[in-house]
Formats: C-alpha cells, sequence, structure tokens
C-alpha cells in the first residue's frame, strides 16, 4: 500500500477506524469506529488476508453506544473484539451497516520476531496538515528501513487537541490506521480542550477500544497487553499523580506482571523519563525502583520533543546485563521539535540525544527477538542515527514438554456436575500457542496459557466424560496430544489410608466410601506399580520396603500422589508389624551393643526425634505398648509445605506423625474460586508438598 | 520363679538363718565350764555420737560392742536388718538425726551427724540407688536397691568393677525388660518397665564368685534414671548413689 497526499476526513459510513490489541494479541484484536448515532446495526467483517474472497469470513454485530463526548457531537461508537484468531497471521476486516468501509489490516502476534515503528508527538491539527504529513511520511520511511512492521506506536500527543474532532477523523483516516495495529496511548494534548469545559481524556476512550484491563476509573485508558514475548503496559499520565497514586497504579502493574509471565516488559506512558534538552531526570525518578524490582527491559515516552536513549540503568548506575533502558521518541510533526543544550547532566545515564531543532521529524523501530531488543532512530531520510541492542535480562526457560504433559489433571467442576475441570503447570504459562480440549473429536475448548490463572479450564457441559484429549500446540510449531482420565468423584473419598505388615507382607490398606468401583494407580516411591480398585481397600505392595513412600495417585499418568503413606513402623524393632516387649528388649540389646537392629528399623526409633536412639525412646515404647501414651508417631515432625496454585510459597506447617494438616488461606484470582488441594493431609506420615487447584467462578456470596 | 531367682531366695534365707545366732558363747569339748553369757551390748567404745560422709559412709562404720560375763568382748558390724527402713533411709541423706539400732533383745540409739561435701541432701532424691554387700560361701553378693520420693520407668545403671569378668553373675530381680552387659571393667544394666516405679525395690544382685577387698562402684555419669510426667518421658535430675 502505497502512501497517499493526505486528505480530509471523509465520511464515509464507518469513520475514525482503528484497531487495537487485544490483551493477548496473539489472538485476539479490537477495532473501533464511529457511525451516525442512528446507525445501530453495525458490524464488522474479518477473515484472514489469504481468503481473498472473502469467503471464510466471520461476520460479528459488536456492541455500541452513543457517544457524548465530543461537544455539540453524537455518533455511536462501535466497540468490536475478535477473538479466537490465529497467531501470526495477516487479517483484515471491513466495518459499516449497509456500507461496508474499505479493508483495513493487522497481524495478530506469534512470530519468532516483530517489529514496530514508533512516532510521537506529531499533533495533528488541521490549519497546519504539514505536521500529520510529516509524522505519516516518516512511518513509511520506517517501511523502507524495517519492511516486516508490525504494528504502529505511539507515545501521545497525536492531535494538538483531543476535542478537535476533524484532527481525529483525519488522522484515522491515514493509510498507517488501515494498515496496522494501533497501540498509542494519552498525552497531554490529547485531553486538551480548546472548545469549551475542562480538559479531559475521555476523547481517546470515545476514539479507541483497548483492553479494559486498566486500574480502577482507567479502563480502556491505561492498559496492558501481550505481544508475542513482551508484555506492554500503557499508562495515562493525565490520570496518574494527581488523581491516582504512582504507587496505586505501580501495584496494579505488579500484580499485572505477576500474573502475566513474559520475556520482556515495556512500559509506555507520554511524560519523558529524562529532559532532552537540558538532561535532568523527569518520570525516571518515579519509575526507576519499580523498574529494577520488576525487570523492566524497556521504557518508552515523549513528550520531550527530544529523543534521549539511555544506557542501561540498574540502581541508579549503568549495568551491562540487567536492567532498563529508558528510551523517548523524538517528535515527528516537523514544526514543534525542541533544541538541546550543548551541555547535559546525568551524562553518564544517557547514551544518546538526537533532534533537528524546530523541524523536527525522527521515530524509531523496535524489533524484538527472544534473545534482544533492537532500538533503531531513524530521520525523516530513513538514516539510522541511533540504535541499540538490549539483551534479555531474564533468562529463556524452554517448556519441559514432558513434566507439562505429566502436569495435567482432569477433575469434577465443584460449581457445576455438568463441568470439568482441566488444570495444567504454571512453567508453560506465555510459552505456548495454545492447548484445546476435545472429547473425541469434538472441540470443548481452547486455552491460549497467556495468564497465570489459565492453569485452570472449565470445560461446560462436559461432565458426563469420562475422558478428555488435550492437543498442545508449541511455539516451535510441534503439536502433541494427552489423553486425560476425568477423575471420579469418588477418588477423594479415600480415608485411613495405612501402610502395614502382616506375615512379614506388606500391605496398603484404607477405608473407602465411594460408591463406584474405580481405579487408581498405586506408585512406590514415584515409580508406577499397579492398578488397583478402591473399593478393595486393600492391596499388597510385593518386594516393598518399610521405608518405601506409598502413593494413591489418580491413574499411572499422573504426576503427583493424591494420597501418600508410609509403613509407621515406630517402634517395629524386628519389623514384624506388631509392636511388642520383643522389640523393647531387641533394642535394649541394641542400645547395650549386644545385638544390632535391622537398619530400616533404626530409622524410625528415634520417637522423640532428638536425632539420637537412645533409652528414652525405648521407654516411650514400652510405654506406648502399656497404653501410658496414645502414640509413638507423635513424636515424629513433618513439614507441609504449602504453595498457591501458581506454586509459590504461602507457608510450611509442622505436623507430628498420624495428625492431619491445615490447608491455609490463600488468595486466588479474581473470578477464581478455591476448587481444593491436590494432596490430602489427614495421617500425615511423611513430608508433603501440597498445592491448590483453582477454578474460574463466584463464590456466590 | 526362674532359677535365679530361687537361688537368690535359698541365699537370702540362708544368710538369715546366721546371722543373729550368738546369744551364747560355744565352749569345745566336754569340758565343765561355767557359762559365759552376753552382758551386755554398747555402740563400740560406747560411743553414741557419730560423724559421717553421706558418700563415703558405710554402715560397718558403726560397730556394737558385745561385753560377756567373762570380760571378753567381741565386735558385730551395724548391718542393714539391725536397723528400720527410715532409719536407713535416714542414713542416705545429711543433717543431724538418732537412729535405733537394734540387735537381739537390745536397741541402742546414735546420734548421727553425717554431712557432705557436695551440699545439704535432707531430704531423699527422687530416687536413691543404693548397694549392699555381703559374703557368702566365698562369694560376694552385692543386692542394689532403691527408694526415693519420685517415680521412674526405666534405668540404665553402669557399675565399675576390676576383677575378671568372667567371674561376674548377674541377676535381675526386679521385674521388667531388662538386658545387661558385662565387659572387662563395667556392668551395663538396662531395665524398662513399661509403667512408673515406686518406692523400695530391690533391683539387681551381683554375685562376684570370690571374696574381693575392692568394691563396686557406680558410674555416675552414665548412669540415667527416666521418670514419667504428663506423658513425657524425662531424665530424672535428682538420683543419688549410695553403697552402703
Amino acid at each position: 500500500m502505497l502512501f497517499k497526499p493526505l486528505k480530509a476526513a471523509s465520511r464515509n459510513e464507518a469513520y475514525a477506524i482503528n484497531t487495537n490489541p487485544g490483551e493477548n494479541a496473539d489472538v485476539e484484536m479490537r477495532v473501533s469506529w464511529h457511525m451516525d448515532k442512528e446507525l445501530v446495526n453495525g458490524k464488522i467483517i474479518y477473515t484472514e488476508v489469504s481468503d481473498i474472497n472473502w469467503e471464510n469470513a466471520i461476520t460479528l454485530y459488536p456492541e455500541s453506544y452513543e457517544s457524548t463526548a465530543f461537544y455539540g457531537l453524537r455518533f455511536r461508537h462501535y466497540n468490536a473484539v475478535l477473538s479466537n484468531l490465529t497467531p501470526n497471521t495477516k487479517y483484515m476486516y471491513k466495518v459499516g451497516e449497509t456500507s461496508l468501509s474499505e479493508p483495513y489490516y493487522f497481524k495478530t502476534s506469534g512470530s519468532e520476531s516483530f517489529s514496530f515503528v514508533w512516532a510521537g508527538d506529531w499533533h495533528t491539527y488541521m490549519p497546519i496538515p504539514t505536521r500529520l504529513e510529516g509524522a505519516m511520511a516518516i512511518v513509511e520511511k520506517a517501511k523502507t528501513v524495517e519492511p516486516n512492521i508490525d504494528f504502529f506506536f505511539s507515545t501521545g500527543d497525536i492531535v494538538a487537541y483531543g476535542s478537535d474532532y476533524e484532527a481525529w477523523l483525519t488522522m484515522f483516516n491515514q493509510n498507517p490506521f488501515k494498515e496496522y495495529m494501533w497501540v498509542n496511548m494519552i498525552g497531554n494534548h490529547d485531553a486538551l480542550n480548546n472548545v469549551t469545559g475542562p480538559n479531559n481524556d475521555n476523547y481517546f476512550q470515545a476514539t479507541h477500544n483497548y483492553p479494559k484491563n486498566g486500574y480502577e476509573t482507567q479502563e480502556g485508558k491505561s492498559y496492558y497487553f501481550k505481544y508475542n514475548n513482551v508484555l506492554f503496559f500503557a499508562l495515562n499520565n493525565e490520570n496518574m499523580n494527581s488523581l491516582t497514586p504512582i504507587s496505586v497504579v505501580q501495584d496494579w502493574m505488579a500484580s499485572v506482571i505477576e500474573n502475566n509471565p513474559t520475556q520482556y516488559i515495556f512500559v509506555s506512558m507520554h511524560y519523558q523519563w529524562f529532559n532532552g534538552v537540558s538532561g535532568n531526570a523527569s518520570q525516571y525518578n518515579n519509575w526507576k525502583s519499580f523498574f529494577d524490582e520488576h525487570q523492566v527491559d524497556l521504557a518508552l515516552a515523549g513528550n520531550n520533543h527530544v529523543y534521549v536513549r539511555t544506557k542501561r540503568l540498574f540502581n541508579d548506575q549503568v549495568s551491562p546485563d540487567k536492567g532498563t533502558v529508558y528510551i523517548q521518541v523524538p517528535s515527528s510533526d516537523n514544526d514543534r521539535g525542541q533544541v538541546m543544550n550543548d551541555t547535559f547532566s546525568n551524562g553518564d545515564k544517557i547514551a544518546s540525544r538526537w533532534t533537528e531543532g524546530l523541524n523536527t521529524i525522527g521515530a524509531i523501530i523496535v524489533t524484538v527477538t527472544e534473545s534482544s531488543i533492537r532500538t533503531r532512530l531513524i530521520d525523516r531520510n530513513g538514516r539510522v542515527i541511533d540504535q541499540a541492542n538490549i539483551y534479555n535480562q531474564k533468562p529463556i526457560v524452554p517448556v519441559d514438554k514432558a513434566t507439562f504433559k505429566e502436569s495435567f489433571k482432569v477433575y469434577p467442576s465443584i460449581i457445576s456436575e455438568d463441568s470439568v475441570v482441566v488444570t495444567s503447570s504454571v512453567d508453560a504459562v506465555g510459552k505456548i500457542e495454545k492447548l484445546e480440549y476435545y472429547h473425541a473429536d469434538v472441540l470443548l475448548g481452547t486455552n491460549y496459557y497467556v495468564k497465570k490463572q489459565d492453569i485452570s479450564y472449565t470445560l461446560n457441559n462436559a461432565g458426563s466424560y469420562d475422558r478428555v484429549k488435550v492437543k498442545i500446540y508449541y511455539k516451535d510449531k510441534t503439536v502433541e496430544e494427552i489423553n486425560l482420565s476425568v477423575i471420579n468423584q469418588d477418588f477423594y473419598k479415600v480415608n485411613n489410608l495405612a501402610t502395614i505388615i502382616n506375615n512379614s507382607l506388606m500391605y496398603l490398606k484404607w477405608d473407602y466410601h465411594g460408591v463406584s468401583s474405580i481405579e487408581a494407580s498405586i506408585f512406590i516411591n514415584g515409580v508406577y506399580f499397579n492398578d488397583v480398585d478402591l473399593s478393595e481397600q486393600l492391596v499388597l505392595l510385593e518386594d516393598a520396603s518399610v521405608t518405601d513412600d506409598i502413593e494413591i495417585r489418580v491413574n499411572k499418568d499422573s504426576l503427583k500422589g493424591y494420597y501418600n503413606s508410609k509403613y509407621a513402623i515406630y517402634g517395629d524393632v524386628n519389623l514384624n508389624g506388631l509392636i511388642d516387649e520383643e522389640d523393647i528388649s531387641l533394642l535394649q540389646k541394641h542400645l547395650l551393643g549386644i545385638e544390632n537392629v535391622n537398619i530400616e528399623a533404626l530409622e524410625f526409633l528415634d520417637i522423640d526425634s532428638d536425632g539420637d536412639i537412645s533409652l528414652v525412646d525405648l521407654t516411650y515404647l514400652h510405654l506406648f505398648i502399656n497404653d501410658y501414651v496414645e502414640s509413638v508417631d507423635r513424636k515424629k515432625e513433618h513439614t507441609i509445605t504449602y504453595l498457591d496454585m501458581f506454586g509459590q510459597l504461602i507457608s510450611t506447617e509442622t505436623v507430628m506423625t498420624g495428625s492431619s494438616g491445615t490447608y491455609p488461606n490463600v488468595s486466588v484470582p479474581e473470578g477464581y474460586i478455591l476448587s481444593g488441594w491436590d494432596t490430602d493431609i489427614r495421617l500425615v506420615k511423611q513430608d508433603l508438598i501440597v498445592q491448590a487447584m483453582i477454578e474460574r467462578g463466584e463464590t456466590g456470596e | 520363679m526362674n532359677k535365679k531367682k530361687f537361688l537368690l531366695v535359698i541365699t537370702i534365707l540362708l544368710s538369715l538363718l546366721l546371722m543373729g545366732c550368738e546369744q551364747e558363747k560355744e565352749t569345745d569339748g566336754d569340758d565343765e565350764l561355767p557359762n559365759v553369757v552376753l552382758q551386755n551390748i554398747i555402740f563400740k567404745d560406747n560411743q553414741t555420737n557419730y560423724q559421717f560422709d553421706l558418700d563415703s559412709f558405710r554402715l560397718n562404720d558403726i560397730k556394737l560392742e558385745l561385753i560377756y560375763s567373762d570380760g571378753t568382748k567381741e565386735f558385730v558390724d551395724v548391718t542393714r536388718s539391725m536397723i528400720s527402713d527410715s532409719d536407713f533411709k535416714a542414713l542416705l541423706t545429711t543433717g543431724q538425726y538418732f537412729i535405733k539400732v537394734n540387735y537381739l533383745d537390745k536397741q541402742l540409739e546414735a546420734l548421727i551427724e553425717m554431712s557432705s561435701t557436695s551440699g545439704s541432701f535432707s531430704k531423699l532424691p527422687d530416687v536413691a540407688l543404693y548397694a549392699l554387700s555381703r559374703t557368702e560361701l566365698g562369694k560376694t553378693i552385692y543386692d542394689i536397691y532403691s527408694t526415693g520420693v519420685g517415680n521412674y520407668v526405666s534405668f540404665e545403671l553402669v557399675l565399675n568393677h576390676n576383677i575378671d569378668k568372667d567371674k561376674i553373675i548377674m541377676v535381675e530381680v526386679i521385674q521388667g525388660i531388662s538386658s545387661h552387659k558385662i565387659e572387662t571393667d563395667s556392668i551395663k544394666v538396662m531395665y524398662s518397665f513399661g509403667k512408673p516405679i515406686h518406692g523400695d525395690n530391690h533391683l539387681i544382685s551381683i554375685i562376684l564368685d570370690e571374696t574381693i577387698t575392692n568394691e563396686l562402684s557406680f558410674n555416675v555419669s552414665q548412669s540415667i534414671f527416666l521418670g514419667f510426667t504428663n506423658k513425657e518421658v524425662f531424665v530424672l535430675p535428682k538420683v543419688g548413689f549410695f553403697i552402703r
């Protein structure tokens, strides 16, 4: 597509059309457009670019509302959300009601690398059309430097006055907005009101459709999205400080970062980090600590009209391999640039500055690969003025496919009998393309696995299924399938699990209160041993040792046992399954050095857990035999480690053998409930690691 | 009753028969000599006040002087049987107290001043172990008893010796689960009762197959008595060891 001379906004049926990223740009895009307020049946038709005859086009009728954001104007603002898109794919769409627009284009994320062109501060102002022309020209020029531009990015001040509706219309009618997904944020000019009334940031909201995932009051104004392996934040400076403390914003961001693991983090806002004229710090001081703590890689800003790129900074010092590069875009309107001082402060931190003075046009191309970020400042002629390579500061940890596959579990929903919940490891979040869940060959759901809470996925209308198939689509384009058994509710109706010895044979026994005859798998020291019908309540553990850890798992493919047991041989010196006076006598002889006892038994004779087997332990045993003490197991301490659903430590608890633990309180993501824990903590006989499980749903309070 | 215990009881009975039968001096042959009768019994040298050290005191530190009608004297060591239980227990404490010694039909009273360089021990400890020795049929027998104000549920007792270990016989007297080991220089005895033991108990006897002059001794540092309170087993802090 060729750049065309700037023309005034034409009023087709749909206007002010622009494409914004969905929260997960792999599979979701958002489209904003306006139509006359009477046109309530607006639609969007979209398909892949390869579908040149639009034969597979999908039509959506998105929500709309009548906007009053602009003084004296009424129009219908349409907000479309295109979901379940294919990653790394070019799409086209048209909008309108009876007369559709010309095609607009975007590309979903998901390629091995991506690039975006970043221009800002062009202050579209209809009396001075060269401002917008200059900005659009350098976007076109950037394409000659980097042909594979994936989207268009700006850090605000793209109109001179936010209240100037015609400026918005004219701008959105330019080619870059037709060709690319568009990322923008609110600059001070974008909120300026030159008509009547106070400044406000609703102009931005009324002209865009960004993810409604910002902090309170900022839905659609401050937001985040993921593009490939980058978590982007776009923040509204006009709201911060005076209306919302930065600490509140940072708390929200920290939560988002925690829940959305990515290789890189980019934070963008309008106001500059450093004053490019003087070198003085501006926003830098407000954010450097947060960026250090959260390993922000790139900080993007504008406003100052002077290009500034810092060295990589961490702990307020230059760092070779970690920290943040602060960078701000020069103006691009050839009209409102600034001259910079020859001398400047923070010379130790600032790597490069650039401006063309009042008539500045510049842009930055950012290219992101798995291992590095490359920034290139170009001038109006496409010359690269400055560039930097920023290498990843977080190690690249590939998905352990085998472990990931083993982590899957399917169990009945606690909310609905018609649903089942599939859970899997958090370690693969952000590292796979998607999961597809099937029963037979019927697709039950797709999970893009970008947020931590995506480890739990509810399949509705699947309550009657006993098996679910999962297709794992890795980013390396390989696909694997696993078949999972749905955990029968009766599996959780086992109690009083114990390992015993009778006639020198070792058995695992339990009580079963279920009604179904269901099979589960016995594991010995983590190795599959045999399947067993739970209703049998007893199994012979052939060749098992008294020191072995015995588990009951859902099936042989399960990664972890829900029920755990170990032979409670405390005091059974001769390992005959009984604790009696013969054991006391044997232990006496052992202590006196007359006769040694079985080394396996010794491990379980330190009744008082003092690290030594002594007369005290012997005495406890004898008193136990005579019912003077209730249990000798009580003296053995076990640690239960409680993890949240993401594997993060909540707390630990020390319990005595045979005692029960107490599940701790756990904070679950909004919109989810705690559905249970993956390990039984009754009759604890060894150290346990216990993890919370979640399910999408409300508590009903 | 097992064989060992049976032998022990017989031994004790014999020794009781042999004691205190010297009411009238016997004469040899058929000489028509006037009978010599016991005229008086006093503490040796008519001593009635004694000062002793708690640890080194032995019952035979007190001797009776038997005065006969012909003017002859005989000296008899005080033994456990001549003293009441309460007086004997007093001799396991420090302080000033009277004890009564019964011999034949005579009762003597002595003022004892018992002291210790280790401090004051005016009351019996939780457990007091004491050993009494006697010689019988060419053997030396140590009977080891316990008394005290507390209870115990098990013990490990170590005694040091310096005789041929093959000449030592251990007799486990009190009922309980026990084991012992006789080594070249020590005897280790371990007992567990599975319940608290109170009061006065004869624990063990050690029979040495010769008449020895060197006593057995308690290895206090390696011996341990365990108590039981509130379902907790603990090492009794106050245990006394005495040879009497």
